[in-house]
């Protein structure tokens, strides 16, 4: 049995390297591919804990986080496209027309 | 136990590669990799439906969707390539930001779970998807179909959001009769 601590460590780095990519890249759509990464890790913990606990609760929350990932790189990537047909910006600090 | 960590090396290391690479169309298809070693893991948690649906919704449907926009999106401006990075000094924050949280989340995993809750796991694994279909359809019911609501609005939403916008098709159909 896979030892949950080492699960969920796994987990954990997924989700900083997910919030690293997050903060440190400029294009967006990589700041939404690591916006993935850290839902995958949440996922990652989710699974873990289900069979830990032998309990499916833990899945069908891992479900419902895949829809709203699903859901959010949608609606996302369709504000990109109209960010860029807009702009022609496709990094996060070209796009500064509301900013104060 | 062995396949755990081998999945999980190969999970860590292509998704410093998607962070890593310059080239968008690169970490898309580093992301794909660790979505199916993801779903190897999931496989080992005996998670076998999830691992499908990992497989069939990201890396059939999302990641899809992601290389569809980078194809539309024109990255061969160099600049943009090169220049795929904050600045040094941000890098270095953010890394050392990502390393304080790693921290403290290794910490509460090493001291929070209690090593009785550990030992207790049953050893005979039951069947798991039907055990989830059964959790999924009638304790969770009302979350299910409001999931679905969800995936409709976003649809709608991101149809109306990439739709060329009445005002601007009215321009460019200007400048091509011109």
């Amino acid at each position: 049995m896979i030892d949950p601590v080492h699960s969920i460590a796994l987990g954990a780095a997924m989700f900083c390297i997910g919030m690293l990519g997050f903060l440190i890249r400029r294009n967006l759509i990589v700041i939404f591919m690591s916006i993935e990464l850290m839902l995958n890790a949440v996922n990652l913990n989710l699974v873990s804990f289900a069979h830990q606990f032998q309990s499916p609760h833990g899945q069908v929350f891992a479900l419902f986080v895949i829809t709203v990932a699903a859901a959010e790189a949608a609606t996302g990537l369709a504000i990109l496209i109209a960010l860029y047909r807009v702009s022609r910006a496709v990094n996060a600090d070209e796009a500064s027309a509301m900013k104060w | 136990m062995v396949s755990f960590y081998i999945l999980a090396a190969i999970t860590l290391i292509s998704s410093l590669m998607v962070i890593s690479r310059r080239n968008p169309m690169h970490s898309a298809l580093w992301l794909l990799v660790t979505f199916f070693s993801l779903a190897g893991i999931y496989l080992l948690l005996s998670a076998e439906f999830i691992a499908a649906v990992q497989i069939i919704i990201y890396a059939g449907g999302v990641l899809v969707l992601y290389i569809f926009v980078i194809m539309l999106v024109d990255l061969s401006k160099e600049a943009a390539l090169r220049a795929a990075f904050h600045k040094p000094a941000q890098v270095g924050f953010a890394a050392l930001f990502a390393a304080m949280v790693m921290a403290v989340v290794l910490t509460v995993a090493k001291r929070g779970i209690e090593p009785s809750r550990i030992q207790e796991a049953a050893v005979n694994a039951p069947d798991t998807t039907r055990a989830f279909a059964h959790e999924l359809f009638l304790t969770y019911l009302y979350p299910f179909e409001i999931a679905s609501i969800l995936l409709l609005v976003a649809m709608i939403g991101s149809v109306i959001l990439a739709r060329r916008g009445v005002a601007a098709a009215d321009t460019v159909r200007e400048k091509e009769a011109r």
